[in-house]
């Protein structure tokens, strides 16, 4: 059931996302034509001047669109689970865990293909392909553990904060009326909470710290012999964090969505 | 002892400090084709998208084939929303592919002969269709199925008299007389004939559930004029 889910959520966003990339993908290459006609913006006419600075700039922010509509459409996706659409498919003989699955799996998806997409856009724009080199460090243990936990990191993010949206919408879905506004201000108010406990519990360990004379960090560095193991120490907490960041959103969003569903 | 397919327990809904449903109890058995009656606002929406398990109830519960809303029940039970649920940017095979896929009780060839009756081709999108077909179209979904419980939530609303012909022969002919169908609606002079039983729902709460044979004999009365008798302003 989660594959199918999956297929019609790929579809879904497929639909609306893919025509997006092709057309910006196609004004990169407008701008990159332009570009490679090599005539100085100075040396045009006036108004081509212009409308060659002003291509440039729609560019650079459909590029930005692109990252934009991305996320957007994926959380649109969630809040219609909760609106017209929950009527359908919350009829499914579904768990709602699934739904939320099937949801997230595909948004970090596209956003993971998404930051490639923007590279060959770039690559598109000047012309330039393949040009870009990365000195990558040589492949040993330690380095490939520092990059999938840097790596997973950033995918951890990403799922973080799509299910941040996802519990917003889930706790404006609470409310009879104006459930769009409701789920907004809960963005905003779970991010402010979400933001005051981080610091409190900076704060805690930076206190107890300074009791104990000493840094956690800095002790447990010190207790492991080599800097770039404790970097993989300290990447790998950092993934746990995130992880039960995730969790708890998570775990939250489907106890409202099973015990407290109210569709409008 | 009869088998009950739907069972609603000291059901109870709260929208904030409105009371949309008020104890209310009943129970369908298997092979009935019952009608919930009453006028707009008496929770007969609310008591469906319970059982649907959309909506969670503020107190009571719902059994379907012995369990409360959850994956088992929605595998046994057709719901037809009153509101277009189909998502419109697709086309209708899409649709008719997605009942397939999620409901292992869902007859592609009957959904595809039906829509057919309708003149809906498989590539037409849902979007560009009107309202009625719209309509028509989610409940020969609902309706190719060969589930144990229906719960059709005013499937003659807001449609016109051939229309609403259209949607009773549908609903008379597909659904299987072992399983239990439960119609939400206020226009029963259209569907009176083909009622079992109806429950009369008043102010959120059962004020009446009856064979139709029942109610006719003792009242003297059509359900329609019994109905019209209950509500009056």
């Amino acid at each position: 059931m989660l594959t199918k889910l999956l297929q019609y959520e790929a579809k879904a966003t497929a639909r609306v996302l893919l025509p997006v990339y092709g057309g910006v993908l196609a004004l990169c290459l407008l701008t990159g034509i332009c570009d490679r006609l090599n005539v100085p913006l100075t040396d045009l006419p006036g108004v081509l001047g212009w409308l060659g600075a002003l291509l440039a700039l729609l560019t650079v922010l459909a590029l930005v669109f692109v990252l934009g509509a991305c996320v957007f459409v994926n959380v649109q996706r969630f809040y219609k689970l909760l609106g017209e659409q929950g009527y359908l498919l919350l009829s499914l003989p579904v768990p709602a865990w699934k739904h939320i699955a099937a949801k997230l799996l595909c948004a970090c998806a596209w956003l993971i293909v998404t930051f490639p997409f923007l590279f060959l856009c770039g690559d598109v724009m000047s012309g330039r392909f393949g040009e870009l080199s990365i000195i990558w460090p040589e492949a040993t243990p330690v380095v490939v553990a520092q990059t999938l936990l840097g790596l997973l990191l950033l995918v951890l993010a990403a799922a973080v904060a799509y299910l941040q949206f996802y519990l917003s919408c889930a706790i404006g879905a609470q409310f009879g009326q104006q459930r769009l506004l409701a789920s907004i201000v809960s963005y905003f108010v779970l991010g402010f909470i979400e933001q005051m406990l981080f610091l409190i519990l900076m704060t805690s360990l930076a206190f107890a710290a300074y009791q104990n004379q000493t840094f956690w960090v800095e002790r447990l560095a010190n207790s492991i012999a080599a800097p770039e193991t404790a970097s993989i120490v300290l990447l790998g907490v950092a993934d746990l964090f995130l992880l039960l960041v995730a969790a708890i959103h998570w775990a939250v969003t489907q106890w409202l969505i099973t015990r407290r569903l109210n569709l409008a | 002892m009869e088998t009950v397919i739907y069972e609603a327990r000291g059901l109870h809904k709260h929208y904030g400090r409105k009371a949309a449903l008020r104890g209310v109890s009943f129970a369908v058995t298997p092979g009935k084709l019952v009608g919930l009656l009453g006028p707009n606002g008496s929770g007969k929406t609310t008591l469906l998208k319970i059982s649907a398990g959309l909506l969670t109830p503020s107190g009571g519960e719902v059994l379907i084939d012995g369990q409360r809303p959850g994956t088992h029940t929605k595998s046994v039970t057709s719901y037809l929303p009153d509101r277009m649920a189909l998502p419109v940017e697709m086309k209708a095979a899409d649709a008719v592919s997605l009942y397939a896929d999620f409901f292992t009780d869902f007859d592609a060839a009957k959904a595809h002969a039906m829509l057919a009756d309708l003149h809906i081709e498989a590539q037409d999108r849902i979007g560009a269709m009107s309202k009625g077909t719209q309509e028509k179209m989610q409940l020969c979904l609902t309706m190719s199925r060969a589930a144990k419980l229906y719960l059709l939530d005013e499937p003659l609303g807001g449609v016109d008299p051939a229309a609403r012909e259209y949607i009773l022969q549908t609903i008379l002919r597909n659904y299987s007389e072992d399983a239990a169908l439960v119609l939400s609606t206020h226009l029963i002079g259209d569907i009176e004939k083909a009622l079992d039983e109806v429950i009369f729902l008043k102010e959120g709460e059962v004020y009446r559930q009856a064979s139709v044979d029942a109610l006719r004999e003792e009242t003297g009365q059509s359900v329609d004029e019994y109905f019209r008798e209950v509500y009056k302003c």
